[in-house]
């Protein structure tokens, strides 16, 4: 079928009622999953599949990818208002959403948050739909080697630029990378650092690791210090005008971060296996390299927000457009759609974008519709949700900590995680209040499997050679460089200027 | 013996349990199976070594605040929130876990939500109300929307085994 027929067909169908109405209900649904911690988009989807077999996949697909969709912007609210990641993917806008938030500043936060997902959405729609032809080429760039430094420039970049002290940092990525070799090896089977206890055989669960690390600190301080999330007056914050301004300062002040977010999350996302956690995390150790006040992202910065929220938004696009095209599944969350493909006797691949190119192209379109019709509810619904800022510490510290500990129990229905995310909420509070990386144990947890399986592989292919066994990797590889040793160098040339501006100074 | 700061504390915490890791390690055959835990554990303990022995040369007044003229203020207050107060706020956390392990979501979450709420400031009534409303909430969105069976916690589980043996 000709692209422009099939477009137009796509739009078509998108249009009708149930198409439409599928939109409408799954975008509501995942708002509201999205919203509660202790469920993400990908248990939902998952959720859901059993009730589409049999199914029209005019309906049915645009249904899930409309799932997919919102269920982060569900997320990201409460990252921001809470401090609680809504997904794992939420991570980073937790992180400065929330310190923004503390700072008064919801209505802003909201809206870069919504502003950066709706548009690197759209832009994904756009890109997917035009970079079709040329996807083989991109996607034949991303070999082992190439995926191994990307994850190692991320954790780089996180760790060097940690405040107060680099070797904190690394440290902290250490620490990751080694909780994450807990468990099975899924090349051997072998059983790693278990210490024989059946439970540690399916290793340490992310969703425990990221909540204890990263919310139950946030929600011991402000129990801690006993002051609401935000100050007196913060409900002004979270007016529709304050939700504009956001979005509009994105425009303004941040066009940059969220195109350089946008663009990894887009390659991050057509590359198989990496997905939308590993994509925000990259964008966000990136805005921090990039930015001009590094230490301020963490602290409520909003480049924290734009980039990792423009990452995660279009990193679904691109993720679901691996899936279509080649029949391999971007992250996790494929699989299951996959699975949905099969279900309804279509076969995902080249052959799915000639026979079905029409419904290719209806999947991509409504994710951007979803999102559109969700940010009208969420800047609409904002000024009621930002309420919950002048909460009392206590009412929220005694509604979130249940959620908490159920959310990192509901994940594998594993008793022992609710005393695990006891633990790592200990670990989490000493790195909070010792000066240490909070993101960096993160990351380096959630990619370590794909760390050391591209590791393993690069060395068995080139050996040490695997620094420069592409021109890609060559680059890569100088920027791993760079960023060593960039930070000591900058400083010893600003301690030279500063001596000779002395110098000059003493002998005027 | 001059005082440790809680600094040094943790990395001696983190230096034991990645050279446990670390030795565990070395025990694989396989070398693809020991690369990964041995080179991270085998970083991660010479980066908390060296971190350790700065702080030690530092010594403890590096991370206490300082006045304008460099002099360490001692007073803990004024350095922001005392460490006692994350300690209580943990201590909550740590028996609302023990609470969840030992009786399980259902009589856990209403229980501790009355104690916690009423302890600090709330009216009894409203305590139990929050409380239960919200394992109420809970059990119709997990268990009987999403089919998911809330752990029932040891000590419940145990007397089940004795009373239907």
């Amino acid at each position: 079928m000709n692209t422009i027929p099939a477009l137009l067909q796509a739009f078509g169908n998108m249009f009708q009622p149930m198409p439409l109405l599928a939109v409408f209900a799954a975008t509501i649904i995942s708002l509201i999953v999205g919203v509660i911690p202790a469920i993400t988009g990908a248990l939902v989807v998952i959720m859901v599949l059993p009730f589409l077999f049999g199914a029209d996949p005019i309906v049915a697909m645009p249904f899930l990818c409309a799932l997919l969709a919102s269920s982060g912007m569900g997320g990201a609210i409460t990252s921001v208002l809470t401090g609680i990641p809504g997904d794992n993917a939420n991570g980073p806008a937790a992180i400065d959403g929330f310190a923004m938030t503390r700072q008064g500043q919801a209505g802003r936060a909201l809206g870069l948050a919504i502003g950066a997902a709706v548009m690197s959405v759209l832009f994904g729609v756009v890109f997917s739909i035009l970079i079709i032809p040329l996807m083989t080429p991109i996607l034949m760039s991303f070999k082992t080697v190439e995926m191994l430094l990307i994850i190692l420039v991320a954790l780089l970049f996180l760790a060097v630029l940690t405040k107060g002290s680099r070797v904190k940092g690394l440290i902290s990525a250490g620490i990751g990378l080694t909780l994450s070799c807990v468990g099975l090896q899924q090349a051997s089977a072998i059983a790693r650092l278990t210490f024989g206890n059946m439970y540690l055989y399916d290793g340490i669960e992310p969703a425990t690791v990221l909540m204890g690390i990263l919310a139950v600190p946030t929600l011991l301080e402000l129990q801690a210090e006993g002051v609401a999330i935000a100050p007196v007056g913060a409900l002004a914050a979270g007016k529709l005008i304050e939700l504009f301004k956001g979005t509009k300062e994105l425009f303004t002040k941040h066009l940059w971060t969220w195109l350089r977010g946008t663009l990894i999350g887009y390659l991050i996302g057509i590359a198989p296996a990496l997905g939308s956690t590993t994509a925000v995390w990259i964008a966000y150790a990136q805005a921090k390299q990039a930015s001009k006040n590094p230490d301020e992202i963490g602290k409520g910065s909003p480049e924290g927000i734009v980039a990792p929220e423009s990452a995660r938004g279009v990193c679904a696009s691109a993720d679901l457009l691996t899936t279509l095209v080649f029949g391999i599944p971007g992250s996790s969350i494929m699989v299951v759609f996959l699975a949905a493909f099969l279900m309804m006797g279509i076969q995902p691949g080249p052959t799915l974008v000639i026979e079905h190119t029409a419904l290719a192209f209806q999947m991509i379109l409504t994710m951007g519709l979803s999102v559109l019709i969700g940010a009208v509810i969420c800047y609409f619904g904002a000024p009621f949700m930002v309420r919950i800022t002048q909460v009392s510490p206590h009412m929220l510290f005694a509604v979130l900590m249940p959620i908490i500990v159920l959310g990192a129990y509901v994940t594998r229905e594993f008793g022992v995680d609710i005393i695990v995310i006891g633990i790592t909420s200990l670990l989490g509070l000493s790195i909070k209040r010792f000066g240490f990386s909070a993101p960096s144990i993160i990351l380096g947890f959630v990619m370590g499997n794909l760390f050391e399986r591209f590791l393993v592989r690069s060395l068995d292919l080139y050996g040490v050679g695997l620094f420069w066994s592409s021109p890609t990797a060559l680059v890569l590889s100088s920027i791993i460089v760079i960023s060593i040793f960039w930070s000591p160098i900058k400083s010893q040339i600003e301690r030279m200027r500063g001596g000779k501006v002395a110098a000059k100074g003493q002998s005027a | 013996m001059r005082k440790l700061s809680p600094t040094a504390w943790f990395l001696i915490v983190v230096l034991l349990v990645m050279s446990v890791f670390f030795v565990a390690s070395l025990g694989y055959s396989d070398i693809k199976v020991k690369l990964m835990p041995a080179l991270m554990s085998g970083l991660t303990i010479v980066l908390a070594l060296f971190a350790l022995i700065q702080d030690l040369k530092a010594g403890a007044r590096q991370n206490m605040p300082t006045d304008e003229d460099g002099d360490v203020i001692e007073d803990e207050k004024i350095i922001g929130t005392p460490l006692r107060a994350y300690f209580q706020a943990f201590l909550w956390f740590a028996g609302l876990i023990a609470l969840v392990y030992g009786l399980g979501f259902i009589i856990a979450v209403p229980l501790w939500m009355f104690v916690y709420l009423w302890r600090h400031g709330s009216q009894w009534w409203t305590a139990i109300l929050l409380g239960v409303g919200m394992i109420v909430i809970i059990y119709l969105v997990f268990t009987t929307l999403l089919q998911i069976e809330l752990y029932p916690g040891i000590v419940i589980e145990w007397l089940n085994r004795q009373l239907n043996p």
